[in-house]
């Protein structure tokens, strides 16, 4: 890959360990899929979620944090996994709770937006056709490739932070215009009479073109 | 008498390793199909249901899962459950992240179907810089 002096400063550590591990993980990632150059992006969507995974996410972002990791791009995030202000209610292990928050607060100290919403579009974020961007919900990258005509990998855990902390993604995958082409037509004669019948249609299509 | 196969892959991650291949005609599912403690596959359908990924050369047809995948191979090596490299006809980016950010070998893009061409129990040499693989049968 072609790295600019700045790209180049980034992975020699001229500014700190998180930008460091940052533009290691996007340039292994950019040499896996032949990726020439990276692009800047606006705008990054991290997940907040701890989910199935226990320790390596928290690990990871703990990491980051105490390196001095500050997001260099606006980044929002998807819900946390549950409602921070009725724990209880849910049935939350206080356990399970306190990590979350470890997490969640480590995200904080760098600088993220906790919106805590897989629909950040509803919520102010909206781009403009062109943008590069790194998210890592899957709704919002059909709906800002698709519809917003904003160009976005499905990204996720790592590459999310990785893009946020240096304002970099690898350029490959939607992000080239050969990429960007429709290849299939498909010509829908069934009425959709509720919007649930989109979703069976997503299904289907998806099933029979085995993607 | 053993037999000698190299394969050569398009795309390449990571150092080189050796080990025993465990091979799945079936996509494999890093959150959903293996439990994360044990390296056990759980998922009752699949075809590998019963079988520990430990340590294993993995051989995947293709990649299966969503964005939690990536971590869930980090959770498997945190448990000390890791496979010891994955070798995919197809994968996605979220593997690779996996795989980058846990420091385990992937590759895919290969000149052939590898889970026609390997089987589990083969012993295999993992070389990503020079973008093969290096299967041995007894």
């Amino acid at each position: 890959m072609r790295l600019t002096s700045e790209e180049q400063k980034m992975l020699d550590g001229k500014y700190g360990g998180a930008v460091h591990w940052a533009m290691d993980f996007l340039v292994k990632m950019g040499d896996y899929f032949g990726a020439t150059d990276m692009v800047d992006v606006k705008y990054v969507n991290i997940l907040e979620i701890m989910g199935t995974s226990e320790g390596a996410y928290l690990e990871l972002i703990d990491y980051l944090a105490s390196q001095g990791g500050k997001f260099r791009v606006t980044a929002t995030t998807d819900p946390a996994g549950f409602d921070f202000t009725n724990t209880e209610g849910m049935g939350i292990e206080p356990d399970t709770y306190e990590k979350q928050a470890k997490l969640s607060n480590g995200l904080i100290k760098m600088g993220v937006l906790p919106t805590r919403t897989c629909t950040m579009y509803w919520a102010g974020v909206m781009p403009r056709p062109g943008d590069h961007l790194a998210i890592s919900e899957s709704n919002a990258v059909v709906m800002f490739n698709s519809v917003a005509g904003a160009r976005t990998n499905y990204e996720s855990f790592p590459s999310s932070l990785a893009a946020a902390l240096t304002g970099k993604t690898p350029n490959f995958g939607f992000h080239l215009d050969e990429n960007r082409r429709g290849n299939v037509l498909i010509e829908l004669k069934t009425p959709m009479e509720h919007w649930t019948d989109w979703d069976a249609l997503g299904f289907y299509v998806g099933k029979e073109l085995k993607i | 008498m053993s037999t000698k196969i190299v394969l050569k892959a398009s795309r390449k991650f990571g150092s080189e390793v050796e080990g025993q291949a465990l091979v799945s005609r079936d996509p494999i599912h890093f959150t959903m199909d293996i439990a994360s403690k044990t390296g056990i596959v759980i998922g009752v359908k699949h075809n590998l249901c019963g079988e520990n990924i430990t340590g294993k050369i993995l051989v995947i047809p293709a990649a299966k899962g969503g964005v939690q995948s990536a971590m869930s191979i980090g959770e498997l090596l945190k448990n000390g459950c890791g496979p010891r490299a994955l070798l995919y006809n197809k994968t996605n980016p979220i593997m690779v992240q996996g795989a980058i950010m846990t420091n385990i070998p992937i590759m895919d893009g290969f000149d052939r179907n590898l889970v026609e061409v390997i089987r589990s129990g083969d012993w295999v040499k993992v070389r990503p810089a020079q973008g093969i693989v290096e299967v041995e049968r007894k």
